[in-house]
């Protein structure tokens, strides 16, 4: 399978739920990888494999809060949707104040389950595209030459091509070429565009 | 002999006087029983005068049975005539008295051994006789009433060695009466409380009999019956002595008080009995109630499992993209998930039902493997982990088994609880059997919680002591007192490794339970 190609890691300590939860993946087409343990999860994890993760938050050794904590550590991105039994709905609004996608109760409705995981596949899949962009930003970015990054910055910082020329003691006609040459190398079409992308590349989004 | 005179037998002078100094009455008839002489002693004795005791004036103070009697001995047409005779006559005295007198008439011979007639020598014997009857009376008495108390003894002794069982002291009881009464080989006995009869091997209906009634709270309860198989002369009460209504009646009493105190006791064990199953059942139910969001989470696991299969089957069923094995796999699959649900309610239902102590053989491993499932629910609910490690091969053991797993779930509970502060992946509970001393199973708890405090050690047992925010406080003790009954032993330890506390009980083998009976 390429990492493209979503997978659900499903992670519950009963292997009858587990094995239910693989199986009704499965009736909607989507490719499932069950652990009965959270180590066993973590074993296997791939961090470049698209998909999301389905986790019991009540597991014995390592719980599903607890294997949330790690993933964190871990700067993996996967959404993940827990599934509860009643009890521990307060666990679960915990989680999801740390980041979790959903929470559903035990037992579930199978359009629930799948909507969330659709619904994590594709946060995922846009979380792998906005990390597929900068990259390709800061790509470009990179290919800006030292002077021609000077220019930038100063657009950036609004000012107009003649106090650039002369901040940088050149003449202005060398400025315009500078200029034109970032919004060519950028791939940017307006000035707020180029504004834009200055800011992300300077600012990375934190996870 | 000589005439009718006074001095008749008196031919020697100085031998009236001396006769007199005799004390005894003297008559002397002839041969036709005519008085002719009498002395004064007699005289006193009858309260006539000499002249009115001649002829047969004598006759007149005998009671008219008798007269002829007296008659008789006095005349020649006596057969007693060679031998003296000795009889007892009643007198009636002219002071209208009567009088027992003694008599000795001595036939009167002269030289040719012709009768001449009778001298009869009278002694009063009323006062003696009186005096004897009454000793007879008091020896009587003094013999009915040792037969009362060697009755009332028995009772006793019964009432001792019976341990407290009616029956045996009512059975005694009858087998005793008898021999109180006063004609022992013809009498025979029964004694009915409620449903108890008991009768002496001889017992039938007969119609000399005299019974009292047994009351028990002063209502009728029963009685005690005794009879004579033959017929006797009419006594007091029929042929009954009035110290035999007496000894009836007060034995009648007595079992009625002796029946109420042990039918009272009885009724009172009874109760303390329920209350304690009602106890017991009620500290089980409060253990399952702590485990209830355990419980409720195990019975979500199979649930949501069947549901998730089920829904998942009906889109492959839908979409036709399922061979007909799998399908039937899947299916095999919900239906074991079902179960297991089934399972886990009928356990629960086992252990939350209330019912009557019943002790069977059974093995504690198999008791504690069986509710493994429930108690490692709870466990995981609170981060903790339960580990078994069930010694192979042990005897088994005569007990209740719900009781048993009550007193297993409540150790492990209170295993759970102590570890609140303890870190999560040290959240152990370890169930442990084996044998201890020879052939007693043990089986043990141990914790990595927080132990016990030195001032709590002795209040653990305690019913209602308790260190949790929920839960009645009663199952420790309640599970020493299950222990108890079971001849067993419970107590705990502080772990070697100073880390928690270990509770162990113990439980004899059936085997050495029955050598104990």
């Amino acid at each position: 399978m390429t990492p493209n190609e979503p997978l659900v890691y499903v992670v519950d300590d009963d292997v009858a739920v587990l094995d239910a939860i693989r199986l009704l993946l499965r009736s909607v087409g989507l490719q499932a990888a069950t652990y009965a343990s959270a180590a066993d999860f973590l074993g296997a994890f791939d961090p470049e494999q698209a998909g999301c993760l389905v986790l019991d938050i009540r597991m014995p050794v390592m719980s599903g809060i607890e294997l949330q904590e790690r993933l964190h550590g871990m700067g993996a991105m996967i959404p993940i949707v827990f599934v509860t039994a009643h009890g521990d709905i307060p666990m679960a609004v915990q989680a999801v104040k740390s980041g979790a996608l959903d929470f559903i109760p035990k037992p579930f409705r199978d359009q629930d389950l799948l909507d969330r995981v659709q619904e994590a596949i594709g946060l995922d899949r846009q979380h792998r595209e906005e990390l597929a962009d900068l990259a390709a930003l800061e790509r470009r970015y990179e290919s800006l030459t030292a002077r021609e990054r000077e220019v930038l910055e100063l657009v950036v910082a609004g000012k107009a091509n003649k106090v650039i020329a002369a901040e940088l003691e050149i003449s202005q006609r060398t400025v315009e070429i500078h200029r034109g040459r970032v919004m060519e190398k950028m791939r940017a079409r307006s000035l707020p565009q180029l504004v834009r992308m200055t800011l992300r590349v300077r600012t990375p989004p934190t996870p | 002999m000589a005439p009718t005179t006074r001095n008749a037998p008196t031919a020697t002078p100085g031998l009236d006087a001396l006769i007199e100094l005799v004390p005894v009455a003297l008559i002397h008839t002839d041969r036709t029983g005519e008085c002719v002489w009498a002395n004064e002693r007699w005289c006193r004795l009858t309260g006539l005068s000499h002249e009115e005791a001649l002829g047969y004036g004598w006759l007149e103070v005998l009671v008219p049975l008798d007269r002829e009697r007296a008659l008789a001995y006095h005349s020649s047409a006596s057969h007693i005539t060679e031998v003296e005779v000795r009889d007892v006559f009643q007198v009636h005295t002219r002071a209208n008295r009567m009088r027992l007198v003694a008599s000795n008439i001595v036939p009167l011979l002269d030289d040719r051994r012709t009768l001449t007639g009778h001298l009869c020598a009278c002694v009063d014997i009323t006062e003696r006789e009186q005096s004897e009857q009454a000793l007879r009376a008091l020896t009587h008495a003094y013999r009915e009433r040792l037969k009362e108390l060697d009755c009332q003894y028995g009772i006793s002794h019964t009432v001792e060695v019976s341990g407290g069982s009616l029956e045996r002291i009512l059975r005694e009881t009858t087998d005793l009466l008898p021999r109180s009464w006063e004609y022992p080989d013809i009498t025979c006995a029964r004694i009915v409380i409620y449903d108890l009869d008991y009768r002496t091997a001889s017992y039938r209906v007969t119609p000399w009999r005299q019974s009292a009634p047994i009351l028990i709270q002063g209502r009728s309860a029963g009685y005690v019956e005794v009879g004579y198989l033959e017929e006797r002369p009419v006594k007091d009460e029929g042929p009954f002595l009035a110290p035999e209504r007496r000894l009836i009646d007060n034995v009648a009493e007595r079992l009625g008080r002796i029946a109420e105190r042990l039918i009272t006791a009885e009724r009172l064990r009874d109760q303390e009995q329920q209350l304690r199953e009602r106890l017991t059942h009620l500290s089980r139910v409060s253990t399952m109630g702590e485990m209830a969001s355990s419980l409720a989470h195990e019975l979500n696991q199979p649930l949501t499992a069947v549901a998730t299969y089920a829904q998942a089957l009906r889109r492959l069923a839908v979409s036709g993209s399922m061979e007909e094995a799998e399908l039937l796999s899947v299916l095999d699959r919900i239906a074991a998930e079902a179960i297991r649900a089934g399972n886990i309610v009928h356990h629960l239902k086992e252990l939350v039902r209330r019912r009557e102590t019943r002790r069977e053989p059974c093995s504690v491993n198999a008791l504690i493997s069986d509710v493994e499932h429930l108690a490692a629910a709870d466990a995981r609910l609170h981060d903790a982990q339960l580990h078994l490690e069930l010694a192979p091969e042990l005897p088994a053991v005569h007990a209740d088994g719900i009781q048993i797993q009550q007193v297993v779930l409540n150790l492990i509970r209170n295993a759970v609880d102590s570890m609140e502060d303890t870190a999560p992946p040290e959240r152990r509970v370890l169930v442990s059997t084996g044998l201890h001393e020879g052939d007693t199973v043990l089986v043990a708890v141990s914790d990595q919680g927080c132990g016990t405090l030195e001032d709590q050690r002795d209040l653990l047992f305690q019913p209602f002591f308790t260190t949790k925010q929920t839960g009645l406080g009663v199952g420790l003790s309640i599970s020493k007192s299950i222990v108890t009954a079971h001849g067993g032993r419970m107590w705990f330890t502080p772990n070697p490794d100073g880390r928690g506390t270990t509770f162990c009980f113990t439980l004899p083998s059936s085997g050495a339970q029955h050598d104990a009976e």
